[in-house]
Order: structure tokens, then sequence, then C-alpha cells
């Protein structure tokens, strides 16, 4: 029994990120008055910000996001859907690079490039990612990596996506599952 | 004597030799273990070959190399548990563990492996996971050797972290915190106080999109691997915050929204609360890899190497700056390296030390005036009323006041930070 079956009969649980933390503002001061929350703008979306909170750091101006689905069914046309946000006030030119690597960092496929393409400004486009053919039970990793110019400007981002391939399926594993469950944490 | 006290004396005597048989049977090995702890190292922001590094600290020959995992906690751990010893790795990843374990007599010490969990060696910080709990880093098992003393030590390899084909992201999150204390925090009195026990968690993207920093709570959010890679504008910029914090208590600039933008950049305009905040997050984490005598110092979110545009050393100037320049984070971390630096002395005038700027946040009194803490917030702290206190203006004001030196021509040569 490989150790990817080994550890999803066990039922070990996911490392979710969404969770809920306790360091809100209410914690954050022992001494101060109960603070309004101030609600402000971060990315699309209006939050509200305890006190306390240093955030809104610097956004890339490009930016991958991952394939949302929990699995990928191995075989002929498996792929990873991602996309890519242009956050530039004008069109970019993307262009992104692959590669697929085991959890001892071997080299499962060769490196691959893709062709440029325009994405419009504050608009988004589909990367679509094949899976090497034939994978066997155990755990991968794929690096996507995406440059991106617009004008005078540059940016580029890249997402590390851990894979679980047990029977015939690709998990889609969290940061922390993927550090958890394959080897990836051992120094050799 | 009678056969049977005969008998009954003896079976005492056989009792007591099995007893202590029996109880010499468990021994204790012990010995002495060292070995070399690496990582690939994929961080970007190093000063590239191409440009001028003098005075930079972390440059291109030390990037895509394995390099060592500094500073950091290691533990002797038996297999199927029990931790036999511990220690610190140096600044070479280099440690040495005397390890203890009892054995059943004649039995050997068994197998044990070293684990680290990225922790710093003196408390400053230890990488978490994103619910607090803790992340191994492991080795293979290697069979423990009784009886190795100090001088004739067991040596279990070089172990490494990551390949260029596959960078270990926490490794590399765990060294540019190591970083950001070796080579600023570390300067300041201040900090060697009061910067402990710093929780820098990985990963959590929900809660924080780009990471983010909770100065009272002392915990550090990094979003994702990919910020991992990104040390100057990520856990630096983080841990700068956790630093100003710590050098004065205050609430957050929680207004991101001037003019309409979401977050902020460099070049994004923002009401000046927001900007001091950033640019000094940014100044004390840029310090990191850029000091004193860096002609060329670079700040910006990248993976790889930071353009030339994003220097923070060049400054438009007085007399040419474009229209509201002067709200740009940009403009206050340029007048802040200014105070810094040792470069372009003619326009600058100041040279003042890293510590200095921790000591002069600790300047602002208490309270919602002008000049004080909490100047953004009204008196009873419960809404903004000021979005443009607690400037780069008020910094200096205290700069000025703890060093008794005018900073007039930096103010004006980096487009005057906005500020009330």
């Amino acid at each position: 029994m490989t150790s990817v079956s080994r550890m999803l009969r066990r039922g070990i649980p996911s490392f979710t990120v969404a969770m809920a933390l306790s360091f809100t503002g209410a914690a954050a001061f022992s001494t101060a008055p109960t603070t309004e929350v101030v609600p402000v703008v971060r990315g699309e979306a209006v939050v509200a910000l305890p006190a306390a909170e240093f955030g809104h750091e610097l956004e890339a101006k490009i930016v991958l996001e991952r394939d949302e689905r929990d699995s990928i069914a191995i075989g002929a046309g498996a792929e990873l859907r991602l996309s890519v946000k242009n956050r530039f006030d004008a069109e970019a030119r993307v262009t992104y690079a692959v590669e697929f690597v085991d959890e001892f960092g071997f080299e499962v496929d060769r490196p691959a490039m893709s062709d440029v393409f325009v994405v419009p400004a504050r608009d988004s486009a589909p990367v679509e990612i094949e899976l090497p053919p034939a994978l066997e039970e155990g755990f991968y990793l794929a690096r996507i990596t995406v440059a991106a110019r617009s004008g005078d400007e540059s940016a580029d981002d890249m997402i590390e996506q851990g894979l679980g391939v047990v029977d015939g399926e690709a998990l889609l594993l969290t940061d922390e599952e993927w550090l958890e469950w394959s080897n990836a944490n051992g120094g050799f | 004597m009678k056969t049977r006290t005969k008998e009954a004396v003896r079976a005492l005597l056989l009792g007591a030799l099995a007893f202590f048989t029996l109880s010499t049977a468990a021994e204790a090995a012990s010995g002495v273990v060292r070995g070399r702890l690496r990582f690939y190292q994929n961080q970007g922001n190093y000063c590239p070959s191409s440009r001028t590094c003098t005075a930079a600290r972390y440059r291109q020959a030390d990037y895509n190399i394995n390099s060592p995992v500094r500073d950091v906690k290691v533990y002797l751990v038996a297999e199927g548990g029990g931790v036999l010893g511990q220690g610190t790795t140096n600044a070479n990843g280099d440690y040495q563990i005397s390890w203890y374990k009892f054995t059943w007599w004649g039995g050997s010490p068994g197998r044990a492996r070293i684990e680290w969990y990225g922790e710093h060696r003196d408390g400053r910080f230890a990488l978490k996971t994103s619910a607090g709990g803790r992340w191994v880093f492991w080795t293979p098992y290697s069979t423990l050797t009784d009886g190795t003393t100090a001088s004739n030590r067991q040596n279990l390899g070089t172990r490494t972290w990551g390949s260029s084909s596959s960078p270990n992201a926490l490794a590399n999150l765990y060294d540019g915190a190591v970083r950001m204390w070796r080579d600023a925090l570390n300067s300041s009195n201040r900090m060697r106080n009061s910067f402990t026990g710093v929780e820098i968690r990985a990963y959590d993207g929900t809660t924080c999109p780009t990471s983010c920093a909770n100065g009272a709570n002392k915990r550090i959010i990094i979003d994702s691997s990919t910020s991992a890679y990104r040390p100057q504008a990520r856990v630096m910029h983080e841990m700068g915050h956790i630093a100003s914090y710590l050098s004065k208590a205050r609430r957050a600039c929680v207004d991101y929204t001037f003019g309409g933008n979401n977050g902020w950049s460099m070049t994004s305009q923002e009401w000046a609360c927001a900007g001091f905040e950033e640019a000094i997050a940014t100044f004390f984490g840029d310090r990191a890899i850029y000091w004193q005598a860096s002609p060329q110092p670079t700040s910006c979110l990248s993976s790889g190497v930071c353009p030339n545009s994003s220097n923070v050393e060049t400054s438009t100037g007085s007399g040419s700056c474009a229209a509201g320049e002067a709200r740009q984070p940009i403009t206050a971390v340029r007048y802040l390296r200014d105070l810094y630096d040792s470069v372009d002395e003619t326009n600058d005038g100041n040279r003042f030390g890293y510590s200095r700027f921790f000591d002069a946040l600790a300047r602002f009194d208490n309270g919602s005036g002008n000049r004080a803490a909490d100047e953004p917030w009204n008196w009873w702290g419960t809404s903004l009323d000021d979005r443009d206190g607690r400037s780069a203006r008020d910094f200096r004001a205290h700069i000025e006041g703890l060093t008794g030196s005018s900073t007039s021509s930096n103010y004006t040569n980096n487009c005057s930070p906005t500020g009330d």
C-alpha cells in the first residue's frame, strides 16, 4: 500500500486555509476601549479590519489563481485549470512556464513554456496545464510561473500545486497537505 | 544453621542477586552527533551582478545555491518518539548535539533523526502552520553510535532541503526571517529587548490575501508559498510592521482607500498615515538587504530582481515632483532612506543609525493629538478622524527631536511626503 493510500485511508484531516483565527481586534489591545472596525476595500471585497492589523500589502500586478476543484481524474485530457489575472491598467503580454516534479524533487516531465499571449487590462485568461501522462500513485508538485509585461512595468507570480495521485485520481492538495503528507519536508 | 533456615537464606541471597542483576540491565547510552543543515536558496530580491552591490547583504552569488539553515533549534529524535538531545545551528548551518538514552543491557541506542521546526535559536520568531501548529523538517534515520564524545563526534552528514528543480518554500521563508533578524532588527537594542516570540504563520491567503501582521499579537501571516520567495515585500516587510508596533504600540491605519484605489503599491496615492506605515515597514525590511553604503537599494514585490525603477535612493527632487507624488509610499521610503544612508551626502546631510528610527517611533506620545501615536483616530479610538495624521511629517518632528538635526533638506529633496 503506497504512502498516499495509507494517508487517505487513515482519514488524515485536510489542513484547510479557511479557518477561524483568533487574533481579531478584541484580542489586540488589552487596555484600549472597544474599537469600531472600519470597512475598507481590500482587493475586490469590502472587509472590516481590526484596528491592530497591518495589512493590505502590495498586490502583484499579475496573479495566478488556483484550480478550485478538489481532484482531477487521471487520464487523457487531464489538466489543471488555472487562470491568470491582469491587474495592470493596460493590456499585458503574458507567458508562463510549467514544471512537474515528484516529492523528492525529480522531474517527471520536461519543463514547458507557453507562447506569449495578451490579457486585456483588468481582465483574466484561462491557463490550462496538461498533467503528465500515466502518473503513478504518489505525490507530485506542479510549479507554474507566470511573467507579464505591460508598458514599462513587469510582474511575476507563481503557484505550487501539490498533487496526491491515488486510485486514478489526482487530489489537489493545499500547501500544508503537500508538506505534511509528502516527503517534501525531508532533508536528504 | 538448620536446613530450612539455610534454604531461606539461600533463597534470599538468590533473590537479591536476581534483583541487582535486573536493576543493572538498563543502561544509559550516550554520545555526541554533529552535522550540517542546508536548503536550496530561491528567494528573490538579491542585488544583481549588473548593479553596484556595495553594502548589499544578499547578492546574486548567494542565489540558487545550497545555503545554510542558520540559527535554528535542532532536535535529535529517536525512532518511535522521544527527544534525545537538542542543539542549534550556527551561521554555517552546523550543529552539535549531546544525547543520552536508556537502553537494556547490551542493547544498542537504536536509530534517530534530526528534526527542526523553524524555531529561531534565541526565540525571536518561529514558523507555524496556519492553525498555529508545528512544521516539521526531518532527515532520514541514522543508527546512533554509543560512546562518541565531543572530541570524537558521530557525523550525521549534510542534509539539504529542496533542490534546483524543487525548492522548499518554507525553508526559504525561514531564511528570509533569519536574514531580517540578523542583518536588520538585531542592530536595535530596542528590538533585542522586545522582538521575541513572534509567530510567522504559513500559509493563509484567505485571512490575509497578501500577508499581514498583527503587532499586539506578534503574529505574521504569510499568504502563500509564492510569498516565501519574495522576502522584501513579504516576511521582511511584515517583520518591519511588528518592529514598528513594538517601538510604539498604536492602532493601525486601516484606511487604504484614498482616491478610490484598493490596497496600496509603492506608487499609489494613500492617506498619509497608511503611506507612512507602509513606508516605515518597507524601510525596516529593506535594510536586511541594503545597508548604509548601498548606492542602488531597490525595493519591490518580486521573486526575482527588483527593477531599476524601484530604486529608493533616487529621488525626483524638489521642484520636479509629479502630481500626487507626495502621497506615494515610495516618497516616504526615500525620505527615510536618505536619513539613514551614506550615499549622496551633498544633498542628504544626515546619516542616522538604523536603531535611531525605532527610537524615534518610541517618541510618539500616547493619545490622539498631533504628533501622537493614535493621531488618525478620535479620542475614544472608535473611528478615524485624521487620516493624514501619524505621517512622515510627524516622524520627521520626532527624529529631529531625537537627533537634534534638521532633516528639512532630506524632506524637501524627496518631494515632501504628505502629512499634517
